[in-house]
């Protein structure tokens, strides 16, 4: 049941046209960035944007460089042969994001190839699998300010989202290069059971800078990203477990929230020779796992016919800068949810199918999406992956996405059915009541809407015909099911995610600075079934397990929905609602430990909601 | 404010860099009360002007009747006052606020900071408690649920730490090592003075 005051404070939120001047009762009538914590979460509100007179920003594709060669020890367990090579860099940049209003600064991933300039949103990484396999290196070189002001800190490590890589390529939050003589408790990226391979190293950071483990301004790192199937170590592989769409961002320790909330996440595309970019294509494939079929045929084209969202959650001083609350322990958020960077855009689009490769890139802010027209009706659309990369099946004509913080999702919206002769105007609309940090209304299985909520993003369907040779199968990508077998012979473990003291903990360890202890130890290519408990009362927790995809078996004991069910879909997070417990099944396999596990509110994570664990 | 912002947006990097510092010293006056405490050494204070402007601290909430989780954080703070050496009292500063201001007076408080060794630079703080609740809302150590925010032994065990002159702040469990929370604090100490 909502409050009056929450009923109010919804609907000065929800219209979008609806105008909302800057509160801050009571104190000086400015904006306040160096803001702790809410106290009175009504005392902020942004300032008003025109609705949908931007259009929605694509975030370029990041241009391929020259080869260059990599550090000592990166890529050791990776085919750089014929590999793509990346340089981003890592800076500060001011934006114009609300129309009439000063730029924003914001911390941005730049494709140094790209002199433009405008995206909020870091450049988008195409990788590739399978028949179509090659490497990513990416040189990310860390330009922020270092007498950076304000929240954040200008430490940084990139976590590659969705990836199944190397430890040291995985943005461990404290991927530290300590040179010769390392701080006690230094995490040392040995890996166990390959003799011969160097210890990581790398120059000391700059004096004064020891406390910087993570790369500093101007240093930079080398990302090896190797694209390989699960299993590539010791056949078969898991060639079903390929990534559709994951992202990438900054993973510092204890600072993960604000750096991410400043801008620094990215997204990852991913194709292979089944989903392979060409919705044209029908040649049958002649080798590999998938010999015999076509390719799938879904939307292409970046930019075009597939098309990324990407979600933050952002909340403006009347100067247009960015508020955050580094005293806000329960999540942040943000009262505007940003598209690509853009708030409340539009796009025009044609009567015909697209991809829309959705990421909720927000701090703590989940979302339930409609796609609506201007009375409020809503329409189906087909969902076709999420993060574990395409479904099994095609889950056909849902009219609601509930999605959560670091998830993708994709939709195809097949706009044909809007009249030909007129154009039509749409919206992807956020229906989801959410209040604060701790969740949104409601329960996993039973979420709270509103018949009218947010508009995030204005469609423009113009009138008259164009071809579409794109096509959406019922099969995407089958894989079986855990066996019973394979369940019987795992091994168990339980980890409780709870609230001690006002900060958050696993099994009732809070993560120390230094990782020196494991939570987990699984061993290699053995199945693992992890029982992941909510006992924390209202608080929800999206636990984001690094390295290999998971398969939910059950939740509260029950078959979970399809959109998570094991035969259906493959995940690299599950969402722990209140009193929640979920059985996931892992088989770590290819690259020893170090990495984490976490909530991915981001928040959560930042007071020591994360673990790690070492395969061995 | 208005000269700050116009700064902000040209002028040499020297020029912005100073704008935002004083306009990061002008929000956080705007947002910290000039609440009045009293010290266990019986010195009234105001909160924002003379314990927070212009440097870094870490404020944690106890009480000396605490059984529950004070006695290992504040053993931990005496950890860290003691790793921080000499910053601590320069420009370093602990402040440790009473839960329970009826019973700590600066006398107790007094007697509590002898027993846990504060040293110069480590301040225990009283005074009126709606004064107190204030400060706590500001710096985030409450619950979003009543129930348990007004459970004094459920108090949260944050230990709360920013620079306030460069606006950079964060909180960290009391319960972590005390090596954690130095390298923590480290991160936003600005270089060491003179």
């Amino acid at each position: 049941m909502l409050t009056r005051r929450q009923m109010l404070k919804w609907g000065a939120i929800s219209g979008g046209a609806l105008l909302v001047p800057v509160l801050y009762k009571g104190r000086k009538p400015m904006y306040v960035p160096s803001a702790l914590a809410d106290g009175d979460a009504g005392d902020f509100a942004s300032p008003s944007s025109p609705a949908f007179v931007t259009p929605l920003p694509i975030p370029p594709l990041a241009q391929e460089v020259s080869p260059f060669s990599v550090g000592a020890g990166v890529g050791r367990f990776d085919d750089l042969t014929n590999a793509r090579y990346y340089k981003l860099v890592e800076e500060e940049v001011q934006l114009q994001i609300i129309p009439g209003l000063p730029k924003t600064a914001v911390w941005r991933y730049r494709d140094v190839n790209d002199t433009m300039g405008a995206s909020g949103i870091g450049p988008t990484i195409k990788a590739t699998f399978g028949n179509l396999r090659r490497t990513n290196v990416v040189r990310v070189t860390n330009k922020l300010p270092a007498s950076h002001m304000g929240f954040g800190v200008p430490c940084t490590t990139v976590h590659h989202h969705g990836g199944h890589i190397d430890a040291f390529a995985d943005g461990f939050p404290e991927n530290r290069f300590d040179g010769p003589n390392p701080l006690p408790g230094r995490v040392v990226f040995v890996p166990r059971g390959f003799p011969g391979l160097p210890e990581i190293d790398d120059e000391p950071p700059p004096a004064g800078c020891r406390e910087c483990d993570a790369f500093l301004s101007p240093d930079r790192f080398d990302y090896v990203w190797g694209n390989q199937d699960p299993g590539w170590r010791d056949p078969p592989r898991d060639f079903f477990d390929r990534p559709s769409t994951n992202w990438y961002h900054d993973h510092f320790f204890d600072f993960t929230g604000p750096n991410v909330y400043r801008g620094l996440a990215g997204l990852i595309v991913c194709f292979d020779e089944l989903d392979n970019g060409s919705e044209a294509a029908r040649t049958v494939i002649t080798t590999g796992p998938y010999a015999g079929r076509e390719p799938l045929g879904l939307p292409s084209g970046y930019g075009r016919f597939d098309i990324p969202l990407a979600f933050t959650d952002k909340l403006f001083g009347r100067d247009a800068q960015l508020i955050y609350l580094p005293g806000n322990h329960d999540g942040f958020l943000g009262d505007r949810t940003l598209v690509n960077g853009a708030i409340q855009p539009y796009l025009r689009v044609k009567r015909r199918k697209y991809r829309f490769r959705m990421l909720t890139a927000t701090n703590a802010r989940f979302l339930g999406l409609f796609l609506t027209d201007e009375g409020g009706r809503t329409y189906p659309f087909d969902i076709i992956a999420h993060a574990g990369g395409l479904f099994a099946r095609t889950l056909r004509n849902r009219d609601r996405l509930v999605t959560h913080m670091s998830e993708r999702d994709e939709i195809v919206i097949d706009f044909s059915r809007f009249p030909r002769d007129r154009d039509t105007v749409l919206y992807l609309e956020d229906r989801l009541v959410q209040e604060d940090g701790r969740g949104p209304e409601g329960t996993n299985d039973a979420p709270v809407f509103v018949s009218r909520g947010r508009r995030l993003l204005k469609f423009i369907v113009e009138r008259g015909d164009v071809a579409d040779p794109s096509r959406v199968l019922d099969v995407l990508r089958p894989f079986p099911a855990i066996t019973a077998e394979e369940k019987r012979q795992a091994t168990r473990r339980t980890f409780e995610f709870n609230r001690t003291n006002g900060a958050w903990a696993i099994n009732n360890r809070l993560a120390e600075l230094d990782f020196a202890s494991t939570a987990a130890q699984p061993r290699r290519n053995r199945g693992e079934i992890w029982h992941l408990v909510n006992k924390s009362g209202g608080w929800w927790h999206p636990i984001h397990v690094h390295l290999e995809f998971m398969r939910v078996l059950t939740r509260n004991g029950a078959e979970p929905p399809e959109e998570e069910r094991d035969g259906s879909a493959r995940d690299d997070t599950v969402v722990l609602g209140p009193n929640d417990e979920v059985e996931v099944f892992f088989k770590f396999r290819d690259y020893p430990g170090p990495f984490v596990f976490h909530c991915h509110n981001i928040e959560h994570e930042d007071m020591r909601m994360m673990a790690r664990f070492d395969v061995g | 404010v208005v000269a700050a912002l116009l700064a902000a947006c040209g002028g040499s990097p020297e020029e912005r860099v100073q704008a935002r510092l004083a306009s990061a010293a002008e929000r956080m006056e705007g947002y910290f009360p000039n609440t009045l405490l009293v010290t266990d050494e019986a010195q009234t204070v105001r909160f924002y002007d003379d314990l927070v402007k212009g440097k870094t601290v870490l404020i944690n909430f106890m009480y000396a009747g605490c059984q529950g989780i004070c006695p290992r954080t504040m053993g931990t703070l005496a950890k860290v006052q003691e790793a921080l050496g000499d910053r601590v009292g320069r420009d370093v500063f602990i402040y440790s606020l009473t839960l329970d201001p009826e019973h700590d007076t600066p006398e107790v408080l007094r007697r509590h900071a002898q027993a846990v060794g504060a040293g110069p630079g480590w301040r225990l703080l009283t005074g009126r408690r709606e004064d107190l609740e204030v400060v706590r809302r500001k710096v985030g150590l409450y619950d979003p649920d009543p129930a348990v925010d007004a459970d004094m032994s459920q108090h949260g065990g944050l230990i709360v730490y920013g620079n306030e002159a460069t606006g950079r702040w964060s909180a960290i469990p009391g319960l972590l090592q005390p090596a954690s929370i130095v390298r923590a604090v480290r991160l936003v100490m600005s270089p060491a003075p003179g």
